[in-house]
């Protein structure tokens, strides 16, 4: 039996023999090289409480969830900075999704706060959290149910040690998303992984097993191409974008077929597969990016995901739909209050419904289908 | 029994949960709630720790008991509400949105029994000894607490058994869970995305640690925590344990 006091991570954990550490390091090196195809896996670490640097009385406490690759990044992010890092309980996911998904909620937070003993350590009570878990953590809940003042701070962990020099204030830069071509290629590799897991049994089970590695450098030219390209690629949405680049793969099969380098069947097969993998990355793409709705709901359950209405007479200009909008939809109006200007640009994560204070943004779609439930 | 992990697929759907559960334990949790409640004395003050659907709540109500049931799930809290009022007991049965690891925001030394079922296997270590520590808190002198969990079966062969039970239960619950949310009305596409996101699912299901495991020594924690156990009861072959402690 563990003594819950006991349960902290240390960073500076106990060196193994050298034989050990050449092991350890081996199979550290083959999980991470699994997760980083496999990314839509979670990949949990044990909650607890990181010391990091060498932290006081009025140290910052900082939250993050149990997602190893989350917990790394952010760990090394705060490398300098004394503060202590709460790795909340949230299923192994990374922040942004496990709240989304409910699994980093703010019974999450009560349970972190209480076993890591956090409280006896630090002489404040005020705890920031990750902007990106705004979609699923009402700030002020979190007040009501621990005691302790939540406040959101940058959605990248990259900028923390910048937002605490400049005593904890966030610039807009620092509360929105980015998505560097390092990033996209990073989602790229995670989206070719999951697709190439769900879809390369069909084209094998048709044609045979010398099929599947063909279809699976389709996808990851499709992948990278899409990625790298979302911005400039031509057409309207992500499967017209994708199917560009699949008629570019066309062409260079045809050109390979004409030099004999690929057999004239060959050559129809493999383009009937590059366009059908253009389907599929182009469909997936937006899960993938930070930036654009998935769509699938309308798919699967025939009606869209959210449609938000901001209902100006109620709001008080609080400023939180603007600071915790991860892209740029809101801005501030000459009356003091904020509006959605920029309903575009929503990739439909609803921290903005979550976060109003007076239920001023309303998710009509959401509104609509508790209705339909009440009334049987 | 280790269809108890079966739950996790029914707590989604809370009208169904009862009977699946009634089901998969074999009418053996029936018979643990009928034993708890006929420990729990009338007029008694009891704090009920992860109430679910409040199937205990309303027995030990029943039996003249005045229930404080807490749970974090709002849809199993919003049928036990009805359940409370239909079997009328609305007046000896409160009911709460809170969770296992708030109940030291109740007050110190005012129950007489600490009731809680299938709650422990669901915690963390950590967690677990934070709701043991802060139950003892909460009873009045005299107080009992009483615990229903999921154990690992004391004997070898048992647990052998068991584990190879447990693993396909597990992975039969999973993919139900994974079901649910689907839309009905749109059969074939929920099929489809079923077809094809299987891969996925199993990869997932396989390095997810389970959202519950049996636990290996509730005896042990409650002895850590300062409690002295009072009695013990197994029920489905040695892997459904109920203690009984008192403070120590």
């Amino acid at each position: 039996v563990t003594p819950a006091a006991a349960h902290l991570i240390d960073t500076a954990a106990e060196q193994p023999a050298a034989a050990g550490r050449l092991r350890g390091r081996l199979a550290d090196t083959m999980k991470r090289g699994f997760f980083l195809v496999f990314r839509a896996a979670p990949y949990p670490t044990p909650p607890g409480l990181v010391r990091i640097g060498n932290p006081g009385r009025r140290a910052p406490v900082l939250v993050t969830t149990n997602y190893e690759l989350t917990v790394r990044r952010v760990t090394r992010a705060l490398a300098g900075v004394d503060c202590y890092l709460l790795v909340a309980p949230a299923g192994g996911m990374n922040v942004w999704c496990a709240a989304g998904d409910g699994r980093f909620s703010v019974d999450s937070i009560v349970s972190i706060l209480k076993t890591s003993r956090v409280g006896e350590l630090v002489d404040h009570r005020r705890v920031i959290l990750p902007e990106l878990c705004a979609n699923g953590i009402n700030m002020f809940e979190v007040r009501r149910r621990t005691g302790w003042t939540a406040v959101f701070g940058p959605a990248r962990a990259e900028d923390i040690p910048e937002y605490l020099r400049r005593g904890r204030k966030k610039t807009e830069a620092m509360m929105r998303v980015t998505f560097t071509h390092p990033e996209r290629l990073e989602m790229a590799i995670a989206m070719w992984g999951s697709l190439s897991l769900r879809y390369t049994v069909f084209p094998t089970l048709l044609c045979g097993w010398w099929v599947a590695p063909w279809f699976l450098s389709i996808l990851a030219v499709l992948a990278a191409a899409v990625s790298h390209g979302c911005f400039v690629l031509p057409g309207k949405t992500f499967v017209q974008k994708a199917g560009v680049v699949a008629v570019a793969v066309v062409a260079a099969l045809g050109a390979a077929a004409s030099m004999g380098a690929l057999s004239a069947s060959a050559a129809i097969l493999l383009s009937g597969l590059s366009l059908f993998g253009a389907f599929l990355v182009g469909s997936a793409f937006p899960g993938y990016s930070p930036y654009w709705q998935c769509g699938y709901s309308k798919v699967f359950f025939g009606y869209p995901d959210l449609r938000l209405n901001v209902v100006e007479e109620g709001c008080i200009g609080c400023k939180l739909c603007w600071e915790v909008c991860p892209v740029d939809c809101f801005a501030p109006t000459d009356r003091h209050t904020y509006a959605l200007v920029n309903p575009d640009l929503c990739e439909g994560c609803m921290a903005c419904v979550i976060q109003c204070p007076t239920d001023t943004i309303i998710n009509e779609v959401a509104a609509h289908h508790r209705a339909e439930t009440v009334d049987g | 029994m280790p269809a108890v992990v079966l739950m996790k697929a029914f707590e989604n759907t809370p009208a169904r949960y009862d009977g699946a559960m009634q089901l998969l334990t074999l009418g053996r949790l029936a018979r643990l709630r009928r034993e708890i409640a006929a420990r729990v004395t009338a007029d008694s003050r009891v704090l009920d720790v992860g109430c679910g659907t409040g199937s205990l709540a309303v027995m030990m109500a029943k039996n003249g008991a005045r229930v404080l049931g807490i749970d974090t799930s709002e849809p199993m809290l919003d049928v036990a509400r009805q359940r409370v009022v239909g079997e009328d007991v609305a007046e000896r049965v409160e009911l709460r949105r809170l969770s296992a690891m708030e109940i030291e925001k109740l007050p110190r030394a005012a129950y007489d029994f600490v009731v809680s079922t299938l709650v422990l296997s669901e915690l963390s270590d950590e967690e677990a000894l934070c709701l043991l520590t802060d139950a003892r808190e909460r009873l009045a002198p005299g107080g009992r607490l009483l615990v229903a969990d999921e154990v690992v079966p004391a004997s070898r062969s048992r647990r052998l058994g068991y584990a190879a039970l447990r693993f396909p239960l597990r992975l039969l619950t999973y993919l139900v869970t994974q079901a649910q949310g689907l839309s009905p009305r749109r059969r074939a596409m929920t099929a489809l995305y079923f077809a094809i996101e299987l891969p996925l699912m199993l990869l997932v299901f396989l390095f997810v640690p389970p959202s519950s495991r049996p636990l290996a020594d509730i005896e042990t924690w409650l002895r850590a925590t300062g409690f002295r156990i009072t009695g013990v009861r197994y029920y489905l072959g040695g892997t459904l344990e109920l203690v009984e402690a008192g403070a120590a």
